[in-house]
């Protein structure tokens, strides 16, 4: 028995050594053709599904593989800091980040740059100072709310009571909207009068209850200003089931694939779309570049598109809101 | 001679351990000592009050006072030796709000809680204006009250002082215009009889400052109840606060902190919420049951930790998270403090409980010190990593008694605001007091410094052992040799002496016998042959016992010695050369060496018929060299003519790992040359002494 022992003993601790080193070795081998890791808010939404098709048509372009994957809600924070961990611990050349939270992700942020990896973190700005490793291409959100506002003001021709609806300090970019749209209202359309604010950026049942409030409350209520894709379908939801589509106008921010629907169907007045595609695209061509030893420009902005039942079929509105095929 | 040493040894280290022992014991006798550390007088500066122990309560050190902020019911603020017996304790006290305040003597068994400790307490009260003596052993019972001629009132100092002596405990107290007012003294046969001070509030914050311990005997009893402290403390009975402003009605509707987030963002709009206060350094946090937010004031404020206000003011909205600025504040209830709020750091990092009152746990990267005095903790929880920042004063203890990598547990408000939140964290935990960081796990045992330590500590038992071990087999093989010895001097004196003897006798029989009797000669012939060969069996048996070892002699001269005695009386010249290194080296390879050259000699004198035999010794940090040259006939030296006796040098020197080099040819005399290596010191325990070793091979 001990003879036995003593003749396998060496020869397992010798393959184990073997299989480690090949295993280290293969581990450390940069390959041939470096991956970039894209972590969107989320997947299977249109917002994201276009920067995805933006980001592969760049990597097809430029002959990199794109490694895609996000968590399943927007606010699943967790989720997404999970995805990050990974990303830094695997072999991953670069990485893109769409953070669905202003605070939770800058600590595995911190750790992916600390780990040498370019980043560029793409639709809404962080409180993270960027560098020649990290770098911010973001939607102008300011803008974004001014021309929902604006769209808004038309509707109601400069007078009446909306509710601002949406409203969520840690969601990176809501409350730069909400501060572009009420700018614009309390200068330039004074009639406009905000009767309710209410938050539930990311949870449509809790913006359909509260809109129901709203309503109730204010039956005068000519249109609803929602800041993000989850809001506005909560806002729809409500709107829908009391049949208001004709008296109360709503107007979204962020191209979603059900809302677009209800935008050619005239229940949605407007939508104010990201250009992800843009973002996406131009995110990996910086991160290629930055492999050359180009630093990662600071921050660029990306202008919205504000999308209506008249412009949905136009070439331009298609770019914001096409599925990869 | 070292039976003797080690004797005197065990004797030193018997002494010195005595010695320690008395020192340790006088030491701690000492400590014990119902007057060590009296008199005493708190400084409250960071740098010297280290040694209070806070039992509810926010406590911090600011402008030279002992401030205790938080509304918390039966706050104590301990320190002294619990041996401390007949002593006074005394300090000016204000309330910050409506309750009490006052100082604890002859403490003991204190733990959190109201009413959760023994001692007395003397302190003002403001619910009937009185002053108060009180007993508690886990329950109060007051002892005497005196109602003040004015009413007591916050934001006032009042001087107190509290006499234990024996078992009669007297109060007093005075503040500016009152004069002093005496307690009956209370005489309690089964009083405590010793104890720590504490400075004690119950249901408001409250303000120590000038607070000493005195030892009774130091005082004369009329000059104690003269003495007092409060002239420098009494002209500034509103010291650097205001009174709590008031306002009535509120100027804004009344709404949550969370609905503050919904406000128009510009413009600063005005706002009114209703809350508790949280925090008060470094800066004010109030929190509802939807949130919490940061509160600006334009002057100072008397707020405690629990107060219950209506806050109205200016809504800043341009930050993360929302501030009021300009504010003004209704006091509405003296509360006590709320308790954290639970949570991982991956929901604090979700911020959704930013400004909130929080407790959260992580462990201990780094610490460090900031120039202002605050305490920074930087902490990792899973996937987060945020920092704690504790304000200057008391926490600069924190730095001696946390350990990296510790699992610490804090208590604290949230907040993701830039002004706190230097290194763009998720969140920041402002720490209130340092007895809100607890130690619950220390850094784990297998850190890199333990197991450094813990290696060192390995191997320095393993040396100790292995000396042990060798320590023992060394007497033991002395033992052997020593009876060996015993054994050798035995047959010597006995049955050599009489084979000798016997020998003798039968030559002195043998040539006594008259010619012709042949048989009897040739018996008696016989018998003095086996008396002979009797008694060198005798001798060669001394031989073997006796051990052959080289000792501590030197191995040049040993070997000039046994070659002179092996050509005594002869024409041989002996040569003997070398700087006498042997002396120095190992005992194994001296000893190999010695019975090398042995044979060497030997061989050299029995076959070559030399006229001269030079030995040599040579010696350096690597090696030993040895040779023994003789001008005799020679051999020639291959492997043909090898006998035993090369064979046995060659076996010698390789147990030594030596190089043995024989040359020689016919005619022109043999060179044998040994080149041993030294083992390296530090091995040199490793190896068996071979002084006593009862080898045979010799």
């Amino acid at each position: 028995m001990s003879a036995r022992i003593s003749v396998w003993a060496p020869c397992v601790i010798l393959l184990a050594l073997l299989g480690g080193g090949a295993y280290w070795i293969g581990a450390r081998r940069s390959p041939a053709v470096p991956t970039i890791a894209f972590i969107p808010q989320t997947a299977g939404a249109m917002l994201w599904e276009v920067e995805h098709l933006g980001a592969r048509t760049a990597a097809e372009r430029l002959k990199l593989h794109l490694y895609w994957n996000a968590p399943t809600s927007e606010n699943d924070m967790a989720g997404q800091v999970m995805l990050i961990d990974r990303v830094i611990r695997g072999d991953y050349q670069g990485l893109i980040l769409a953070p669905n939270h202003s605070r939770a992700i800058l600590a595995p942020l911190r750790r992916a740059l600390a780990a040498g990896l370019p980043v560029v973190v793409i639709s809404a700005p962080l409180d993270f100072p960027a560098s020649d490793r990290l770098g911010y291409i973001v939607n102008d959100d300011e803008m974004m709310g001014e021309i929902a506002a604006a769209e808004i003001a038309r509707i109601t021709q400069g007078k009446g009571s909306i509710a601002i609806v949406g409203l969520t300090r840690y969601a990176p970019g809501v409350m730069e909207r909400a501060r572009g749209a009420e700018r614009l209202l309390a200068s330039r359309f004074p009639e406009i009068r905000v009767v309710s604010r209410v938050g539930g950026a990311y949870n449509a049942a809790r913006v359909e209850e509260l809109t129901n409030d709203v309503v109730d409350t204010h039956p005068e209520l000519k249109a609803i200003l929602s800041f993000t894709a989850v809001s506005t379908r909560g806002v729809y939801a409500a709107i829908k089931s009391r049949s208001l589509q004709k008296d109360i106008s709503i107007v979204g921010c962020e191209q979603d694939s059900d809302l677009i629907g209800y935008l050619g169907a005239g229940e949605i007045a407007a939508i104010a779309a990201e250009n992800t595609y843009r973002m996406g695209h131009d995110a990996v061509e910086l991160i290629s570049a930055s492999w050359a030893g180009k630093p990662i420009p600071a921050r660029s902005v990306t202008p919205p598109l504000l999308i209506t039942k008249q412009n949905l079929n136009s070439v331009e509105a298609s770019l914001f809101i096409s599925f990869p095929r | 001679m070292k039976r003797i040493s080690r004797r005197k040894l065990i004797i030193s280290a018997m002494a010195l351990s005595i010695l320690a022992a008395g020192i340790i014991g006088g030491r701690r006798l000492h400590i014990n000592s119902p007057g060590y550390g009296l008199p005493y007088q708190a400084r409250f500066t960071p740098d010297v009050e280290d040694r209070w122990t806070a039992l509810g309560g926010a406590w911090e050190i600011v402008e030279g006072a002992m401030r205790n902020d938080a509304n918390d019911r039966g706050a104590k603020l301990l320190m002294g030796s619990p041996n401390w017996k007949d002593y006074i304790v005394e300090a000016d006290v204000q309330l910050q709000g409506e309750g009490s305040v006052g100082v604890l003597a002859r403490v003991s068994d204190a733990e959190v809680g109201e009413n959760s400790f023994k001692g007395y307490f003397l302190g003002v009260r403001t619910v009937d204006n009185s002053l108060v003596l009180g007993a508690f052993d886990f329950a109060y019972h007051e002892v005497a009250r005196v109602v003040l001629p004015n009413p007591v009132r916050p934001l006032r100092w009042y001087h107190v002082k509290l006499k234990v002596d024996g078992c009669q405990i007297t109060a007093y107290a005075s503040t500016q215009g009152m004069g002093e007012v005496k307690t009956a003294p209370l005489n309690d046969p089964d009083c405590f009889r010793s104890g720590a001070v504490a400075l004690r509030s119950n249901g408001t914050g409250g303000i120590w400052r000038n607070f000493r311990v005195i030892p009774v005997d130091s005082v004369t009893a009329d000059a104690c109840a003269a003495q007092t402290i409060l002239p420098s403390a009494a002209g500034s009975s509103q010291g650097a606060l205001s009174q709590s402003t008031g306002e009535g009605a509120p100027s804004a509707p009344i709404q949550t902190i969370r609905s503050l987030s919904y406000l128009p963002p510009f413009g600063a709009p005005p706002a009114s919420i209703r809350g508790s206060v949280i925090m008060i350094r470094p800066a004010v946090y109030v929190q509802d049951s939807t949130g919490g937010v940061e509160v600006q004031f334009d002057n100072a404020t008397t707020l405690k930790i629990g107060d219950e206000v209506e806050v109205t003011g200016e809504i800043d909205l341009d930050k993360f998270s929302p501030v009021i600025r300009k504010a003004r504040f209704r006091l509405l209830r003296e509360a006590p403090p709320v308790s954290p709020v639970v949570l991982t750091a991956n929901q604090v990092a979700e911020a959704q409980y930013d400004s909130r009152f929080v407790q959260v746990e992580g462990y201990l990267r780094t610490m460090s010190a900031e120039n202002d005095g605050a305490i920074t903790l930087d902490l990792d929880a899973g996937a987060q990593s945020f920092h704690a920042i504790l304000s200057p004063g008391r926490s600069r203890s924190l730095l001696q008694r946390l350990a990296q990598e510790s699992r610490l547990r804090l208590r604290g408000v949230s907040v993701v605001d830039a002004r706190f939140n230097k290194e763009a964290d998720p969140f920041v935990i402002l720490v209130r007091s340092p007895e809100d960081v607890e130690v619950l796990a220390g850094p784990p045992w297998w850190r890199p410094s333990t197991l450094i330590l813990a290696s060192l500590t390995f191997i320095t038992l393993i040396f100790i052992f292995n000396h042990l071990y060798l320590l023992a087999k060394h007497w033991r093989l002395r033992a052997i040799a020593d009876e060996r010895e015993r054994l050798a001097n035995e047959i010597h004196d006995t049955l050599a002496q009489s084979f000798a003897g016997i020998g003798f006798q039968l030559q002195a029989i043998r040539n006594s016998l008259p010619h012709g009797d042949e048989r009897l000669k040739s018996q008696v012939d016989l018998a003095i042959s086996m008396a002979r060969s009797s008694h060198v069996e005798a001798r060669r048996s001394i031989a073997d016992l006796r051990p052959k070892s080289l000792g501590p002699a030197s191995l040049l001269l040993a070997l000039r010695e046994f070659a002179e005695r092996m050509v005594k009386n002869g024409n041989l010249t002996v040569e003997a050369y070398g700087a006498d290194g042997g002396r120095t080296a190992p005992p194994r390879i001296k000893d190999t060496l010695y019975l090398i050259g042995q044979e060497a000699i030997a061989n050299s004198i029995r076959h070559a018929a030399p006229g001269m035999i030079r030995i040599r010794l040579q010696r350096n940090r690597e090696f030993i060299r040895m040779s023994v040259e003789d001008d005799g006939r020679g051999f020639i030296a291959d492997n043909h003519h090898t006998g035993f006796g090369i064979l046995g040098m060659r076996k010698r020197a390789e147990s030594i790992s030596a190089t043995l080099t024989i040359t020689s040819a016919p005619g022109s005399g043999t060179r044998v040359e040994v080149k041993a290596p030294i083992r390296p010191r530090l091995l040199l325990g490793l190896w068996p002494h071979p002084r006593f070793s009862a080898t045979r091979d010799i």
